[in-house]
């Protein structure tokens, strides 16, 4: 995540630049003067071939959002988004479509992101049959191998959604991202909505594919003891912008951030006895109407007065990125 | 809050919960689905009881139960829920009306199904006192306020007059527990009610309800799959697999020295944290619960545990173990476990 990296040889897998998204409010909203929501507020960041990074922060803070635009499916207004040191943005159609087949997201939703009429087969062959990829044969066994490695029996394919399980179906909806046999691999919260055991199932299969398939991850998630033992680095977002990131073991074992610090204090430490405090007080404030200076000022239990005045820089200490008055001054 | 509608203390040895025996089924065309098949449970005055398991075990229907709220085509088909020593299931209708919201109270998962989208937060919480405590429109409306102060709420006076939209997932649970608080009731069943928030979300919500119960000597009944969660909170965690309970025990005992297989599997599915044990990530996390709660229409013979337990034997698939009690409280429902001997061992660790 090294920015700027004019310097580097080599470009890396997936690069994003000075991204910049915003929403226009509805018309009741822009009445009240508030005209558009900055979703993502001058985001960069750089993930290598193999690896796992991990993008954490608190709903509403642009996670989901920076995933649409890395897949393509929203153009930024400002900013690139560069695929191998190719601007995705730049690209053909044609380009674009041979790009999507190489990038897949796995959604937070098992229950909502499966169209309910559809078979199962035809689900995870979808991708398959748009990019008319072999013959329809080939297709249907491309898809029985999936299922059957994403742990669902063959017999999945002519069943439909409500038959199975949460569990089993976001074991079809990664038999779907799957399919099209991708090099990279945008997870959305996939467990979020799933109980403990079948959580750790999903975590266990998540590892392994990525070890067969020699996959690299974008990991969104809000619960940062899953992100802790997945990801080789860990992004944090606070309302559209990246405020910590650096390697997982630096973030959890040295974290420099106030939000950061908070975030982790929230994790239940899963010990008896009386709970630790500390974590962060109030809500995340609206993106329409974000807080001046340093976004998190208002829950910053070290805020200062600079705080409120300016934003403060990402700064680049040896690979640590960090956005804070405080830890600007002083060495990480 | 008043001490209106609190209960006379019960008698010393006798909990303010005690469920025994408790059966609720749902009869269908494919036949009875046993979703809670022979309860037992106490929640002693003043203390969090945690009750812990994978969803559709019947952890719900079991706090439905309680309320005597269960939906058809459910019933409950025997037992005893004795609440402050009167058996709740034998109370009339509105004998139980009583007792629901200004005795025993219930908060949610999710905050917006159980708010009414189209009046204001303030005037949702008036309703229950002018309901159950009679209070005039003008006293309630400044009790609400109150309420929604005492959870915490920033602005609370602006926000009483706001719709459950304009309020953040976090603010809508702090409503619905200002709701269950309005009548100052006993006990609190608090239905996974942080699931769907935020981590720091979480721990505000879980931290105002740990300093409600000290201020006003709440017992709670917290429900959840987040055995993490409990080891914190709880002073004592039931484990509920297919319809019972299979292990019980205080926290401490139930995080350290599980003794059903099943809660070891749940504790052993929980992601540790890194520097705490082995540093080998990857190899140290691997699923330790394979397959998934069996259909509560056709529950396994024996122990309902054993087709998913890697240490079951022929007996377990023949014989329904019982819950054996420990002479120190602790129980467990395995034909496998030791019971009395890692007790003893406790307490001689102890010593």
């Amino acid at each position: 995540m090294s920015e700027p990296a004019t310097d580097s040889s080599r470009a890396p897998f997936v690069r994003a630049r000075s991204l910049e998204v915003r929403f226009a409010a509805r018309a009741a909203i822009r009445a009240r003067g508030r005209g558009e929501v900055l979703a993502v507020d001058g985001v960069s960041l750089a993930i290598e071939r193999g690896e796992t990074l991990g993008l954490v922060g608190e709903s509403g803070c642009g996670k989901t959002t920076l995933a649409r635009v890395l897949l393509g499916l929203l153009r930024p207004a400002s900013g690139k988004v560069e695929i191998d040191g190719r601007d995705i943005f730049a690209m053909s159609r044609r380009e674009l479509r041979r790009w999507r087949r190489d990038l897949q997201i796995v959604q937070q939703d098992p229950f909502g992101s499966l169209d309910p009429r559809w078979r199962i087969g035809a689900i995870v062959g979808e991708g398959l049959a748009i990019h008319r990829i072999g013959t329809s044969g080939e297709r249907r066994q491309r898809v029985v191998e999936t299922l059957q490695r994403c742990g669902l029996p063959a017999a999945a394919l002519d069943r439909f959604p409500h038959e199975f399980s949460g569990g089993q179906r976001q074991r079809i909806g990664i038999a779907r991202a799957l399919a099209l046999r991708p090099e990279f691999i945008i997870w959305d919260e996939p467990v979020s909505a799933l109980d403990v055991s079948v959580q750790s199932q999903i975590i266990q299969l998540l590892l392994e594919l990525k070890e067969e398939y020699g996959l690299t991850y974008l990991l969104i998630a809000h619960d940062l003891s899953i992100v802790e033992r997945v990801c080789d680095r860990v992004a944090v977002m606070y309302l559209g912008r990246i405020v910590e990131a650096a390697g997982a073991e630096r973030v959890f074992r040295r974290p420099v951030h106030p939000y950061t610090q908070a975030l982790l204090a929230s994790i239940p430490a899963g010990r008896p006895g009386r709970r630790r405090r500390g974590a962060a007080a109030g809500d995340v404030p609206s993106p329409l109407a974000p807080p001046p200076g340093c976004r998190y000022h208002p829950r910053c239990p070290l805020a200062m007065e600079v705080c409120r005045r300016e934003p403060p820089a990402l700064l680049d200490r040896s690979g640590h990125r960090v956005a804070c008055h405080l830890a600007a001054g002083s060495p990480h | 809050m008043s001490e209106t509608g609190r209960p006379t203390p019960a008698l010393n040895d006798s909990p303010l919960l005690r469920i025994r025996g408790l059966k609720t089924h749902f009869t269908g065309a494919e036949g009875t689905a046993r979703a809670v098949d022979g309860l037992d449970l106490d929640v002693e005055e003043g203390k969090t009881v945690g009750l812990v398991g994978e969803s559709g075990c019947g952890k719900t229907v079991a706090a439905l139960s309680v309320l005597r709220l269960v939906p058809p085509p459910g019933r409950i088909a025997g037992g005893e829920v004795l609440f402050a020593g009167r058996d709740l299931l034998k109370l009339d209708e509105k004998a139980m009306r009583a007792v629901r919201g200004r005795r025993i109270s219930m908060i949610f998962q999710e905050p917006m199904t159980s708010l009414n989208p189209v009046l204001t937060v303030g005037s949702q919480i008036a309703e229950a006192l002018r309901l159950h405590l009679g209070l005039s429109r003008r006293e309630a409306r400044a009790r609400s306020i109150d309420l929604l102060r005492r959870v915490r709420m920033p602005a609370p006076e602006m926000r009483a007059g706001e719709y459950p939209h304009q309020l953040s997932g976090g603010m809508r649970q702090r409503v619905m527990i200002a709701m269950a608080l309005a009548c100052g009731p006993s006990l609190l069943i608090a239905d996974e009610p942080t699931t769907a928030l935020d981590v720091t979300v979480q721990a505000q919500i879980i931290d105002l309800l740990l300093d409600l119960q000290e201020e006003l000597g709440l017992s709670i009944l917290f429900i959840t799959h987040d055995l993490r969660l409990l080891a914190e909170i709880a002073g004592e965690i039931a484990v509920m697999y297919a319809a019972r309970i299979v292990e019980r025990g205080s926290a401490a005992e139930i995080i350290e020295r599980p003794l059903h297989p099943y809660t070891r599997g749940l504790l052993a599915c929980l992601p540790g944290r890194r520097g705490e044990g082995s540093e080998a990530r990857d190899e140290q996390w691997a699923p330790s619960l394979a397959g998934a709660v069996p259909d509560p229409l056709r529950l396994p013979s024996g122990c309902r545990f054993h087709p998913r337990c890697p240490l079951a034997e022929e007996r377990c698939r023949r014989e329904d173990p019982p819950l054996r009690l420990s002479s120190s409280g602790r129980a467990v429902a395995c034909h496998l476990a030791e019971l009395e001997t890692r007790d003893e061992r406790a307490e001689e660790d102890e010593r």
